[in-house]
């Protein structure tokens, strides 16, 4: 089957499935009601007595309730996928499968949560009076560059962690396989000079990343539409006003001054990440003929890569990753939030930050054991890799003061692992009871 | 460490790299105020002020800010004569740029304290600096350095009928 009707299968699928499952994932009780009685302390009277207790101390929300494992997926639908701004009704089906995805890699009670606001303001306070409910808020598909201001200031405003997905979780799964690949081509992380081609919500995630992780700020490039990101180029004010957060980056970077059209910042470059328009075509071969020796080409726009990785092949690029599961090396954020979010919640954490986010992305780089050309990083399949993520970003959670609950690297590792296969089980059980229905049109539950 | 910063006077040979930076600076009112739209003629209206200012050096003061013969700051201020009121002299300061990486380096002190000693020769005691309302980073940069607001300038964009 070729592309275009193999994605028409899928749409005709999940338009019907949708249809006749009306929600992809719903609350369950996970305590016993032997009978009416025991309503006696799960709820009024005895359930007074806990209320009372968190009054007194906040925190002991995290062990007397769900919070600890819940987490809200909170979208204003501004830039949902490719398709740009469809509103919070429209991104309710993507935030009801990324909750799956939480729930079945991660063991996550992740909430999807749409809300309709009219300024990045409301965004904030809205999340702010979400907080007590919650032990995590995951942003997804928020138009860039509103989502830095709404990260950055629940980050600094909330007790609990606030991640953007789109920036955080791509930036992670970017970094550990740039880590990798470099390995492969022994070179080091402070002497590569790193191209982000595209300089939205990821790519300046990834840029600060890498800075945390090593890399040298002034041998990273940036580009966007309008060409190399540097000091002097005419629209810096605007940007300035418009996106601080790309204006900041092209003040520290680019210490070669490189301007002009983005294809000027192959030359010698050892590593491309380009989060940008999709392709085929956005770059050029010519431009990846002019890079350093044993070239790294991450083309992670979808559904198309911004090249080929044949074609980049064979220009001479030696490592090429791209956002697909049909190709070799898939950077795909599913790889990092389940492991992430499931280490968070664990130790408790107040929040997150880019050293913990490094220690994340070492550990999925650590986990490919066969590290060749076309494995540079894990698959979603990996089952392992969830609960050594969660235990690598819990014990660094906790070395930088961010944790409410102390544990060892193995005592979180044991509680992530327990987690993700008492959950996996409760969920195949169900499947294998048909609790969880078959697929319409006569297809079995069967793996 | 590369050249130091040094603040000089404006000569006729910066006028055409002076005249950028005056030209970045229109740019940036646009992006506070719609009412900013720069012409198509601005760069030569700024090499005709720069001109005249530099040819007037009674009515203006031009200094400029430069590393390694690169100009990266701009400072133009005219010389007003007050009606009615005392002192009868008041510097304003009408065009202040400081390219992008050089904006927390000192270089708009120097250029500011540079125009002070000026003024000192001169004996004038009043400077004000206009700029549009919705900068709140020149703002910022000049309650900082003292200045209080003194007087507002409103306006309205006519609607046709």
């Amino acid at each position: 089957m070729d592309d275009i009707s193999r994605t028409e299968e899928f749409n005709r699928e999940a338009i019907a499935y949708s249809e006749y499952y009306k929600g992809k994932v719903q609350v369950l009780p996970k305590v016993p009601v032997r009978g009416l009685q025991d309503f006696s302390f799960w709820y009024t009277p005895g359930v007074a007595a806990v209320s009372l207790k968190i009054a007194k101390d906040r925190d002991s929300s995290f062990e007397l309730t769900g919070r600890w494992n819940s987490v809200a997926i909170l979208t204003d639908g501004s830039r949902v996928l490719g398709l740009g701004n469809v509103g919070p009704e429209a991104a309710m089906p993507v935030m009801e499968g990324k909750s799956l995805i939480f729930n079945v890699l991660g063991a996550v009670n992740a909430v999807p949560v749409p809300i309709r606001i009219g300024s990045k303001e409301e965004f904030i306070s809205v999340a702010k009076a979400l907080e007590p409910t919650f032990g995590g808020f995951n942003l997804e598909d928020i138009e860039s560059p509103k989502c830095f201001y709404i990260l950055e200031t629940l980050q600094k405003s909330l007790t609990i962690p606030a991640w953007h997905d789109d920036q955080l979780g791509t930036a992670c799964i970017t970094l550990a396989g740039v880590i990798n690949a470099l390995r492969l081509v022994n070179k080091k992380i402070e002497d590569a000079k790193v191209v982000l081609l595209g300089s939205g919500a990821a790519n300046i995630a990834a840029a600060h990343l890498m800075a945390a992780a090593g890399f040298r700020k002034g041998n990273l490039i940036l580009a966007d539409s309008k060409g190399i990101l540097e000091p002097e180029r005419e629209d810096m004010d605007s940007l300035m006003i418009n996106n601080p957060w790309k204006y900041e980056l092209a003040m520290q970077t680019n210490s070669e001054r490189l301007a002009g059209p983005s294809e000027n910042a192959f030359m010698g470059a050892d590593v491309i990440i380009s989060a940008s328009k999709p392709g085929p075509g956005t770059i050029k071969t010519e431009w990846i003929k002019t890079m350093n020796t044993d070239g790294i080409v991450f083309a992670l726009a979808n559904p198309i890569p911004e090249i080929w990785p044949e074609e980049a092949k064979k220009a001479g690029a030696k490592i090429i990753a791209t956002g697909r599961g049909d190709f070799p090396n898939q950077v795909n954020n599913s790889l990092v939030f389940p492991g992430v979010f499931r280490g968070v919640l664990d130790a408790r954490a107040k929040g997150v930050n880019f050293d913990i986010m490094v220690a994340a992305s070492y550990e999925i780089a650590n986990f490919v054991k066969n590290l060749d050309e076309d494995h540079i990083v894990p698959t979603m399949d990996d089952w392992e890799l969830y609960p050594n993520v969660a235990a690598a970003v819990a014990s660094k959670t906790v070395e930088k003061g961010l944790a409410r609950k102390i544990n060892s690297r193995e005592g979180f590792y044991k509680t992530a692992k327990e987690l993700i296969e008492f959950n996996r089980n409760m969920f195949l059980k169900m499947m294998d009871e048909k609790l969880i229905r078959e697929l319409p049109g006569g297809i079995k539950n069967e793996r | 460490m590369k050249d130091k910063i040094v603040v000089r006077e404006m000569l006729a040979a910066d006028i055409d790299g002076s005249a950028d930076l005056i030209l970045r600076l229109k740019k940036l009112n646009g992006e506070f105020d719609s009412v900013f739209v720069v012409s198509d003629k601005a760069k030569k209206d700024a090499e005709d002020r720069l001109r005249d200012a530099i040819k007037n050096p009674e009515k203006h003061i031009s200094l400029l800010a430069e590393r390694g013969g690169k100009i990266l700051g701009v400072l133009l201020i005219n010389i007003l004569e007050r009606c009615y009121y005392l002192p009868d002299k008041e510097a304003r300061i009408t065009d202040f740029y400081i390219m992008p990486e050089f904006r927390r380096s000192g270089a708009g002190k120097m250029l500011i304290s540079r125009s002070y000693e000026e003024l000192k020769k001169r004996k004038i005691q009043i400077i004000t600096a206009e700029f549009p309302s919705q900068n709140l980073i020149a703002l910022k940069f000049y309650k900082g350095l003292g200045y209080r607001e003194i007087v507002g300038i409103y306006g309205k964009v006519l609607e046709e009928e």
